[in-house]
């Protein structure tokens, strides 16, 4: 497995944001669009770089009974990913305000919950 | 009939039946029209699926994953509001696509120093020979400083132009790559900056020449 993504953009950092801020550290593809307000191509080549680098793995939805939308692929963040993505946000985010995401003691930013 | 010259044949007519009815003068014409314009509305979602699935096969090479790909982009489509929408959501990966796949080619044919050579040459050429038509006739001479800096004027202005509009393709297709972004910046920059030079060098000489002909 690779150390983790070689270019740092800021697109990249975006999507990592997105993925840190969710409960389970995964989300769609359309979400990912919406929530770092970045075109498709731009959002679904950094999610291929960061599978590339076995940060993220990408899995289908399972069907719902009733389900009328099409299924969704998920991308979830992997457990060296969860902290790559936090060391890096760290390190080229230092400043903004963000939510405490969940690792337990000894990660996350601003202390314990 | 394959498949791709059916589909050239059909927007080449469809063309020409739009080109017809908005220039013809009779009634006809924009009944045409509001038919196809109608008929575009409900092609287009058709048209975006089958380009978001041609983008995935052009994404990667893994044809499980363009499959993956396909299926994941159409959902997207089909969550986007309105069908020009659609259309416009799958051009962009199509566009994307299509310039992934196309710019290794690209960079390989831009790499070559005689390729760069032959392409810079050629718009110096263009640019001089610009230059030399813009001056009036009659009053061009060879040892004068003005007409001389009229013609280089052109030759820096085509060559910083094109060289803008190269920075400007390397920034757009850079996917993010911070050190092709940043050489992007410096083309554009010194493109821009010479530009500037040359236009105040001629300001400049033609000060002075006013002044020693005055």
């Amino acid at each position: 497995m690779a150390d983790g993504p070689v270019r740092v953009t800021q697109p990249l950092l975006d999507v990592l944001e997105v993925l840190l801020s969710t409960e389970d550290f995964r989300q769609h593809g359309w979400a990912i669009m919406k929530a770092t307000k970045r075109a498709g191509p731009t959002v679904y080549r950094i999610l291929d770089r960061l599978r590339e680098a076995g940060w993220v793995i990408a899995e289908w939805e399972a069907p719902q009974p009733g389900q009328t939308t099409p299924p969704r692929r998920f991308y979830q963040l992997t457990p060296s990913g969860r902290v790559g993505a936090l060391a890096l946000i760290e390190e080229r985010r230092p400043s903004r305000q963000r939510p405490r995401w969940g690792l337990g003691p000894g990660f996350g930013f601003g202390g314990a919950r | 009939m394959s498949t791709r010259t059916r589909v050239v044949v059909t927007v080449a007519a469809l063309t020409a039946v739009t080109w017809w009815a908005v220039t013809t003068k009779n009634v006809v014409g924009p009944v045409v029209v509001g038919l196809l314009i109608n008929e575009f509305g409900e092609l287009s979602p058709w048209l975006a699926r089958h380009l978001v699935n041609w983008a995935a096969y052009r994404w990667t090479s893994d044809p499980r994953d363009a499959a993956d790909l396909s299926r994941e982009w159409q959902g997207i489509i089909d969550q986007r509001p309105g069908k020009l929408f659609k259309l416009f959501t799958a051009v962009g990966f199509a566009s994307s696509a299509g310039a992934g796949a196309a710019r290794p080619a690209l960079s390989r044919v831009w790499q070559s120093r005689t390729v760069r050579r032959v392409a810079l040459g050629l718009a110096a050429a263009g640019a001089l020979a610009y230059g030399i038509n813009r001056i009036p006739t009659g009053s061009f001479d060879p040892i004068s400083v003005a007409a001389i800096m009229n013609v280089l004027l052109f030759v820096m202005g085509g060559t910083a132009t094109l060289m803008t509009i190269i920075g400007g393709i390397r920034y757009t297709t850079s996917q993010g790559d911070q050190n092709v972004i940043t050489s992007a910046k410096n083309t554009i920059l010194y493109a821009v900056v010479g530009l500037v030079v040359s236009i105040l060098a001629y300001a400049l000489v033609n000060f002075v020449i006013a002044q020693f002909a005055s």
